[in-house]
């Protein structure tokens, strides 16, 4: 216990110099390739960098006065909490009742999971383009399966719509990322050990009891890392309102807009500034989960 | 308050068969053990009576009640897990009032029972900890206090001590049989130490391979087991179980060696002597065995010598530290009426 069975090491110990060796990969990719741009990012939006304007002045917050005055940037803003809404709601619900599936099914549990895991799979391109034409107003399956069910009488142009055009552009975003919620809860679930079910059954806690006192408590750490990983992915999405609906106002994310104003329209720090505010909303949230919903438990 | 009846209970696991008709009686207020080697199906005789696992064949009942179709919280009983499963996102408080808070019971009576069990268990100081803030005694007791704030009518209690170290073992074996004596409620505790078995319970049951071997009270299974397998079971060390002939009012053990049969029979039997009942005798005394030391281990009360007569190995037992060591010869002499005597074929017992 005392001091001197210790040997004295020098400050990088033999064990400190192989834990350097073995993260220095990471910490330079991390560094080269995230924290670097991030840095560069927030210093050239406080500068005027557009391809048609000669020079780059410093601007200081000018560019972010710009974005909060802009309507479609606005807009965007709107369409994106919209998306995180249903998006996160989608992934959160589904993915759970999803997991509470696949810890259940005995038999076939590994083809289950395969299934489940395919959209995840996708190239978010494809996946988007499938389900293009799924809605696609002439012979899309959407109008098809309503019409044969009698719910519509004739084909729907469904981006004509805003609400539905926000609504069909986060159903295909859940279904590509809810495979990825449905697998961390998955886990969570199967680290309960079994025997606290057993236990509650003979203190008399019904099947519905038993999953909202002792389930859903004891997955809260995977439903806080499930919950901000959708967050961020639902205010980063791009591909699939790109792909249905192009840079059309209704549907325009913040994404779709950061590219419109650096790559359309050539104002490069204009873009920055909202890719840094996008940023922060979203670690905003996911803070806010994790602080909330996460619980450090163990289980022995 | 409740007897449980156990009849002709019958267990298969698809088409092999686990449990081969065990059928007993644990009567109201009783306390007994059930003892086995692993796999003998103790565990799963007990989840069954819990209603934890189905049961293919016979019949359980609970005061009088066949239970075999009833939810495991209609029975009222209680069951205290091996590695406890307390929830670990509960405080003790939480934990040891949960059942009592999914009956709708009022708030102030969950209070006055959870600080009645606390007192009892010595937890009054640590209600408001969570499982992981507490020392493996600490979790046992808590599962303990789980169990008894429920009042239920039958206590159940998986390998409790198994977790535990040795000494802390001694401490809780002494406990649990306080707690029963004080709650004076019915009890049914599966454990593969025999000795926890022989100190705790009432009655103790023994179980080989789903089938029951004995049941009876913890000296009476030490000093006349039904067959060889409960007679090397019970007690520690392990009674010497010997192979031989009986011919002619002898056993003989080897072509060289043999001791008196003490009843009467014929043929292959086994001759069992617990190692407390060999003495030392001087050479030449009548009906001495002589044995080389092979090792001599001592546990500070009590010697334990370990030797071989003629190829065979037997192993014995002093009190009083005879100077021994390895490679002395030695004559032994097993007292007369403390000897047993089987069947080979059956193991069961003949004297």
């Amino acid at each position: 216990m005392t001091s001197r069975f210790i040997p004295k090491r020098p400050l990088f110990g033999q064990e400190a110099r192989l834990g350097l060796y073995l993260t220095a990969p990471v910490i330079l990719i991390m560094g080269v390739l995230v924290i670097l741009p991030l840095i560069l990012t927030v210093v050239e939006s406080f500068y005027r960098v557009e391809q048609m304007k000669q020079g780059i002045p410093f601007i200081g917050f000018k560019n972010y006065a710009n974005l909060m005055l802009d309507k479609d940037v606005l807009k965007s803003w709107n369409n994106t909490f919209i998306y995180v809404v249903i998006a996160v709601a989608i992934e959160t619900l589904g993915g759970l009742g999803a997991a509470l599936v696949l810890n259940k099914v005995k038999i076939g549990r590994r083809w289950l999971l395969a299934v489940v895991v395919l959209p995840w799979c996708l190239p978010p391109v494809v996946n988007a383009i499938i389900w293009l034409w799924i809605y696609n107003p002439s012979y899309g399956l959407l109008n098809a399966l309503l019409r044969s069910v009698g719910l519509i009488s004739e084909s729907h142009v469904w981006f004509n719509d805003r609400f539905t055009g926000l609504l069909l552009v986060a159903v295909v975003h859940a279904w590509r990322m809810l495979p990825l919620t449905a697998i961390i809860l998955l886990a969570a679930l199967q680290s309960i050990p079994a025997n606290l079910y057993e236990a509650a059954r003979l203190d008399g806690a019904s099947a519905w009891r038993q999953f909202w006192l002792i389930t859903l408590p004891l997955i809260s750490g995977g439903l806080a890392i499930s919950l901000s990983q959708s967050t961020v992915f639902a205010f980063n999405l791009f591909d699939e309102a790109w792909i249905l609906n192009g840079s059309s106002i209704g549907t325009r994310s913040l994404m779709v807009q950061v590219y419109m104003s650096a790559f359309q329209n050539m104002k490069f720090s204009l873009g920055m500034a909202l890719s840094i505010m996008a940023m922060i909303a979203s670690l905003i949230v996911s803070a806010i989960y994790v602080l909330r919903v996460y619980k450090e438990t163990r289980f022995d | 308050m409740a007897q449980v009846s156990l009849n002709n209970i019958i267990k298969s696991y698809g088409s092999s068969q686990v449990m081969h008709g065990v059928t007993f009686d644990v009567a109201d207020g009783e306390f007994v053990a059930l003892v086995g080697p692993s796999g003998c199906g103790k565990s799963t005789l007990l989840r069954m009576v819990a209603g934890l696992e189905d049961i293919s064949g016979g019949t359980i009942s609970i005061a009088n009640r066949i239970v075999n179709d009833v939810e495991p919280k209609e029975r009222d009983l209680a069951m205290v897990f091996q590695n406890y499963a307390l929830y670990p996102h509960m405080t003790v408080r939480q934990n040891m009032g949960f059942s009592l808070k999914l009956r709708n019971a009022p708030k102030t009576e969950i209070e006055t029972r959870v600080a009645e069990a606390a007192g009892i268990l010595g937890l009054k100081d640590y209600l408001d900890r969570l499982p992981k803030q507490l020392s493996g005694g600490q979790r046992q007791r808590v599962a303990m206090g789980r169990a008894i704030v429920r009042q239920p009518a039958v206590f159940l209690f998986d390998e409790p001590l198994s977790n535990l170290d040795a000494a802390l073992r001694v401490q809780m074996r002494a406990e649990i049989r306080a707690l029963h004596d004080r709650l004076q409620s019915t009890s049914i505790f599966v454990t593969h130490d025999q000795v926890e078995a022989m100190t705790m319970a009432d009655r103790i049951i023994v179980l080989r391979s789903g089938r029951l071997e004995q049941a009876g009270a913890p000296l009476e299974l030490y000093d006349r087991p039904a067959n060889a397998f409960v007679a090397g079971f019970i007690g520690s060390p392990a009674m010497n179980l010997l192979r031989g002939q009986a011919v002619d009012g002898m056993i003989k053990l080897t072509p060289k060696l043999s001791v008196p049969l003490p009843a009467a029979a014929d043929g292959p039997v086994i001759w069992g002597i617990r190692p407390e009942h060999l003495s030392l005798v001087p050479a030449g005394s009548e009906g001495a065995l002589r044995v080389r030391v092979t090792a001599v281990e001592s546990t500070g009360h009590a010697t334990f010598v370990m030797g071989d007569m003629d190829g065979i190995m037997i192993t014995a037992l002093f009190t009083d530290r005879p100077p021994l060591s390895k490679g002395d010869q030695i004559y032994l002499k097993a007292s007369p009426e403390k000897q047993h005597l089987f069947d080979t074929t059956t193991e069961v017992r003949i004297n």
